[in-house]
């Protein structure tokens, strides 16, 4: 089972590598009026494919719903108790500090586990939060192709019984400009007043 | 000569108590809802001059509870069991959000910010060292 998920896991990983260091040669040249400090912005916004998705609500959610705002994407799933919430927390904040600033965020999570994450439980969980925060996942092969064009990488990893089994996946927060295109990337670990500055610059710009 | 040989293999032997074992700072994140688990958070110090080992954590609110640990490992978040916890001799060990945390499963009925949890730390067959953990919304 998981060597299914280690290979494309491996590839989107290696390509989020690749992007870091072409965004750390080539990023300071060529958008001179942004510098960020707690995460890297692409030279030039990457364009993703045609995707379908499941929405929180159980409807399609495709690049119409992503694309009008700038957006964080955060991949995760439901059975994780400790860094999922916790990031989650850390958004809502972020959240509110930026629509304070003028400068609106959305906030997606993106579940990883698409087995066991209904659209129910995940917008009951992410609506804890803020109640304007959206939840997203895909039945594979859609949600493999999906997080590969966007660098998230995710494995299953096998627990004691059959539905006791965890998710690695990419730490890392994605962040998409109002045309639905991958415009950067966050790492841990997370500050809000940092990550708040940044995106204030990025979202004002 | 034997008295010492036994006085010896007394102090060479682990505790099988947590005795002196000190917890404070303890919390557990109210679950969103649909999360069929929670994570719960304490500092657990060892001011005696031995150290002390958590084997095992159970409780009367949860069907099974586990000491893990989360990691970023190149760019990927992971978490994976601890079996077991040593505390050196006057030092401690945070369990704290984005690290070792423990995870509490199947939880005896729905728990809200101001409920109240028993987390029940052994380091032996001897009896735990009982802690109660309060509620408390992490949003």
């Amino acid at each position: 089972m998981a060597s299914k998920y280690l290979a494309p896991a491996l590839a989107a990983s290696a390509a989020l590598l690749g992007l870091a260091a072409a965004s750390f040669w080539y990023g300071a040249a060529e958008t001179p009026g942004v510098q960020l400090a707690t995460g890297t912005l692409l030279p030039q916004p990457r364009q993703v494919s045609d995707f379908s998705l499941t929405g929180d609500d159980g409807q399609p959610y495709t690049r119409q719903q992503l694309a009008g705002g700038w957006t964080v994407l955060f991949p995760g799933f439901v059975h994780c108790p400790d860094v999922c919430p916790t990031t989650l927390a850390m958004l809502k904040q972020l959240e509110a500090k930026l629509a304070a600033q003028g400068a609106p965020l959305r906030v997606v999570f993106l579940s990883v586990d698409p087995a066991r994450d209904t659209p129910e439980q995940m917008r009951g969980y992410v609506q804890y939060f803020n109640p304007a925060f959206r939840a997203v996942t895909a039945p594979e092969p859609q949600l493999g192709a999906f997080t590969r064009e966007l660098g998230i990488a995710y494995a299953k990893v096998p627990g004691e019984s059959a539905d006791s089994y965890s998710m690695d996946h990419t730490a890392a927060l994605v962040l998409l400009n109002p045309q639905a295109q991958v415009a950067g990337y966050f790492s841990p670990p997370f500050n809000v007043d940092a990550l708040a500055a940044d995106l204030a610059k990025v979202i004002k710009s | 000569m034997r008295r010492y040989a036994l006085l010896l293999l007394l102090a060479a032997a682990p505790a099988w108590a947590c005795t002196g074992l000190k917890v404070t700072e303890a919390w557990v994140r109210e679950a969103p809802p649909g999360a069929p688990m929670l994570a719960g958070y304490a500092k657990l110090a060892n001011p005696t001059k031995k150290p002390l080992t958590v084997c095992h954590v159970d409780s009367p609110d949860f069907g099974e509870v586990a000491m893990h640990q989360t990691m970023v490992m190149d760019g990927m978040s992971h978490m994976h069991g601890v079996e077991e916890l040593e505390i050196p001799a006057k030092k401690s060990k945070r369990f704290a959000p984005g690290g070792l945390h423990l995870m509490l499963m199947q939880p005896k009925k729905p728990l809200k910010a101001g409920d109240k949890v028993t987390i029940n730390f052994h380091c032996g067959p001897e009896a735990p060292v009982s802690v109660v953990f309060p509620v408390k919304s992490g949003a």
